[in-house]
């Protein structure tokens, strides 16, 4: 038996308990779960059809296309008077090649109330169990400018590495020109991080927007950073400097792109949809969704996350 | 340099998969309270079924400490391996560094990096983190969640052990994990076996022997009392080896 290598892994089984709810319902529950990865995707809970409430669900016309996988068929999820369109799909026949998930329902997952692990809320988008993030003290010398002015000089930072993304250089407040920094109204989800709140910085008579963020009360896979303030490696605005090297700026991933693209709307239902234009990390959803998974500018429900 | 431009190379066969991919992180390997490597260039060199292995640019290691041995292995993907002894004023690792000056064909670059066997040295530390255990895995998640499982665990026919409050580990590529409160175990059969051992991500865990009747389990349990931050949730809760139990029931029925 050929085992893939991790990072090859696709259609793997999760031992994970899921449990999905809107409008009161559970509309599935499942301890015999599957989890799709696909690389420059988020992974997608899949459940089995035996799990699923489909007498909740009504077909529709909608249909999208991946060139990968073939054609998936949406479902409305109707609970009482509570509607949501598209919310459910399924590959009723996957093209050959790709993974068998004949049998099996996704949801969409901004459509739904409440995503549950075991007794657990999660948020955003389900856990990638082959990525971590490790946010480790360092002696690096690092050097932010913004706008022209340092905001930044320290000594002692904190190092985030989350597998396949850019190092993130978090710096204490003490040694951020913190009279600079104003409270935005931005804020991000993450499902390994968790909630940041964003600061603009003002610099030379100018503002730069959403320049640097924070988390305040991060998971604890990164209890580290904890109220340290970080600088975007992405921005022509601003430049870091690790122990005398300037960093080479790196490209804005793509679904760091808020708000979607209008070229990225869905068609009419019915319409076929090309997957590999949807700017927000999934292959799959109902039309009409221009929310950003993977970082959302004023989404998610907040409550949830004043008490992590 | 951006995560997609750094070096990432894989090989191997139907049986074992290798890759060597840059590590961003600031890695150093100290004996006797000398760096005897440190850089901001290792690779990882990962195989399956092996825990990953830091290799260090030969520029960036303290040859000066290396003395070299007899000592010679080959392994089919990576060719000829020789070994150096490291010694630092009178502490001595025998046999503890070792390179593959000529890699086997199809094999990515090794011949320029050196590894170091990691108990044979005092200290390792990512920037300023010390390690324990072993080199992080970039690919290796440890998610420890609250259920409402019903977990009972029976040794000798007798139920030491029964909750409706687990907290499920789980491991990329292990199997389910389940701790449970000492409240909800009979920590009474439960006595200290002095044994220990060192996890990258969960920290040091001490073992516990059962009695239950005159049969002693040897290790039938862990904790771990002071987890890294990151997995606040275990600090001091007891999960049963399986395999040393009768049987660990979820929901009535044995664990996967």
């Amino acid at each position: 038996m050929v085992r893939p290598a991790p990072w090859e892994s696709e259609w793997i089984e999760s031992p994970r308990r899921v449990s999905v709810s809107f409008g009161g319902a559970q509309l599935a529950s499942s301890t015999r779960m599957m989890l799709l990865r696909q690389h420059g995707f988020l992974p997608v809970y899949y459940f089995p059809a035996e799990d699923v409430r489909v007498d909740l669900l009504v077909p529709t016309d909608y249909v999208t296309e991946s060139p990968y996988k073939g054609i998936a068929t949406y479902w409305d999820a109707v609970v009482g008077d509570r509607v949501a369109p598209c919310a459910a799909w399924s590959y009723l026949d996957p093209k050959p090649g790709s993974p068998d998930t004949r049998g099996y329902y996704s949801f969409d997952w901004h459509s739904m109330d409440a995503w549950d692990e075991e007794t657990e809320r999660l948020y955003v988008h389900a856990r990638d169990p082959y990525l971590r993030a490790d946010a480790l003290p360092s002696r690096r010398h690092v050097q932010i400018e913004v706008g022209g002015t340092l905001v930044a000089d320290t000594r002692r930072p904190v190092l985030l590495f989350e597998t396949g993304l850019v190092t993130r250089y978090y710096v204490r407040p003490e040694d951020v020109r913190m009279d600079l920094l104003q409270p935005s109204e931005t804020f991000t989800l993450c499902p390994y991080k968790g909630r940041a709140g964003y600061y603009h910085v003002s610099s030379n008579d100018e503002r730069y927007e959403d320049a640097a963020w924070q988390y305040l009360q991060p998971l604890p896979d990164v209890a580290a950073v904890a109220g340290h303030l970080c600088f975007w490696n992405e921005r022509a605005d601003t430049t870091i400097v690790v122990d005398g090297e300037q960093l080479e700026p790196t490209p804005m991933r793509r679904f760091f792109a808020v708000p979607a693209p209008e070229s990225a709307r869905r068609g009419r239902p019915g319409e076929r949809q090309h997957d590999f234009s949807r700017p927000n990390g999934r292959a799959e959803g109902p039309p009409d969704t221009v929310v950003d998974l993977a970082v959302e500018r004023a989404g998610g429900r907040t409550e949830d996350w004043v008490t992590l | 340099m951006s995560a997609s431009e750094r070096s990432f190379t894989t090989w191997g066969d139907a049986e074992t998969s290798l890759a060597f991919e840059a590590s961003p992180r600031s890695v150093r390997a100290v004996l006797a309270d000398e760096v005897v490597a440190g850089s901001k260039h290792a690779m990882l060199l990962h195989e399956s079924g092996y825990a990953p292995v830091y290799y260090f640019p030969l520029e960036d290691v303290r040859t000066d400490l290396l003395e070299e041995s007899e000592h010679e292995t080959t392994c089919p993907y990576k060719g000829e391996a020789r070994y150096w002894t490291v010694a630092v004023r009178d502490r001595r690792a025998e046999n503890a560094a070792w390179s593959y000056p000529r890699p086997a064909p199809g094999t990515p670059d090794l011949g320029g990096y050196l590894a170091f066997r990691w108990e044979a040295m005092d200290e390792w530390y990512e920037e300023d983190d010390r390690l324990v255990g072993g080199a992080r895995d970039p690919y290796h998640r440890v998610d420890a969640v609250w259920s409402d499982r019903h977990v009972r665990v029976l040794l000798g026919g007798v139920v030491v052990a029964e909750t409706r409050r687990p907290c499920l580990v789980f491991e990329t590529e292990a199997p389910t994990r389940y701790y449970l409160s000492p409240d909800d175990v009979r920590t009474e059969l439960l006595a200290p076996s002095g044994t220990s051992t060192a996890c990258p991500y969960k920290g040091m865990a001490s073992y516990w022997s059962a009695t239950v009747g005159d049969r002693t389990v040897e290790d039938v349990a862990w904790s771990y009392e002071a987890p890294p931050p990151e997995q606040p949730k275990l600090a001091g809760l007891l999960c049963f080896w399986p395999e040393r139990v009768d049987v660990i029931e979820i929901d009535g029925r044995p664990a996967p």
